[in-house]
């Protein structure tokens, strides 16, 4: 059905979406004002191209559409201007410690308090691994963050962060093995000798 | 690729081969080292389900505790919104 221009009410999208769109952003860009601004820049951007929504997709998805788009943008720019050193995407020192000069585990990586076949399932889990990406460096969290967006590949991601594949390669490295450490620690885990 | 890895090497090319598809000599590398290496056969297995546990989050999903928009946003974005609307009202509405 194609919804009629006068029926659409972007006050409407504030209420029933207005929670759900700035938590999107948030999660991207930990910057609540930024955050803000992006949810305004998408709903205006949404009202400016009301004519385009189909009716057919839902709402919530078309508006997230949107400001995925502004939130990519933001990004863009952002790293265009100033694209971020090797540093900024990850800590090195911090990183190299995990192996010794042979190239082997200094310390073995432990089991967690289940499979992880099984861990994919569970709610606490899902929790735990929510609140270890909320620990993770900005950057690194943004390239992760991103690269769990089904509608987006790792040639948007590359393009929206300035970056070659080879060091989204390493930052996503990285990062899954920082959030192993911390699903390790964080009692999502016990090792066993 | 020579086909003797260490564990640096053979847990970077597991994380890779969640993003892209290695090459032959990766693979056989990789697979040799693994027969031979638990602790890196566990780390593979630990971060697929980390990816895995990420994709069943629907984008909206708010596993992280994030605060909602918070009042005086909502009526800034509110008026905005409204400014717009009114801009476009004396179009008659419907285009």
């Amino acid at each position: 059905m194609q919804t009629d221009g006068s029926q659409i009410d972007p006050r409407h999208w504030l209420t029933a979406h207005g929670d759900v769109l700035y938590r999107y952003a948030l999660k991207h860009v930990r910057d609540r004002v930024l955050a803000e601004d992006l949810v305004q820049d998408a709903l205006l951007a949404a009202w400016k191209a009301r004519d385009t929504f189909d009716g057919r997709s839902q709402e919530r998805t078309w508006l997230i559409g949107i400001l995925r788009h502004k939130i990519l943008d933001y990004f863009r720019r952002q790293y265009r201007e100033r694209p971020a050193a090797d540093d900024v995407w990850f800590d090195r020192a911090a990183d190299n410690d995990r192996f010794d000069d042979r190239g082997t585990w200094q310390r073995r990586p432990g089991s967690w308090d289940q499979d992880p076949e099984q861990a994919v399932h569970d709610a606490q889990f899902r929790q735990a691994l929510a609140d270890c990406v909320s620990l993770l460096p900005d950057a690194m969290a943004t390239a992760f963050t991103l690269r769990h967006d089904d509608e987006l590949d790792t040639d948007d991601i590359c393009k929206a962060l300035n970056i070659s594949s080879t060091n989204l390669y390493v930052i996503l490295y990285r990062a899954r093995a920082r959030l192993r450490d911390c699903l390790e620690e964080h009692g999502h885990g016990v090792t066993h000798a | 690729m020579s086909l003797m890895i260490h564990c640096d090497e053979a847990s970077r090319l597991q994380s890779e081969r969640l993003d892209r598809p290695l090459r032959l000599s990766e693979r056989l590398a990789l697979g040799f080292h693994l027969t031979m290496c638990s602790a890196c056969r566990l780390f593979g297995r630990q971060i697929r389900a980390i990816d895995e546990t990420m994709a069943e989050l629907p984008p909206e999903a708010d596993a992280h505790n994030l605060p909602p928009l918070p009042a005086d946003a909502r009526k800034r974005i509110e008026q905005a919104l409204e400014t717009a609307q009114a801009a476009n009202g004396n179009h008659g509405g419907a285009a």
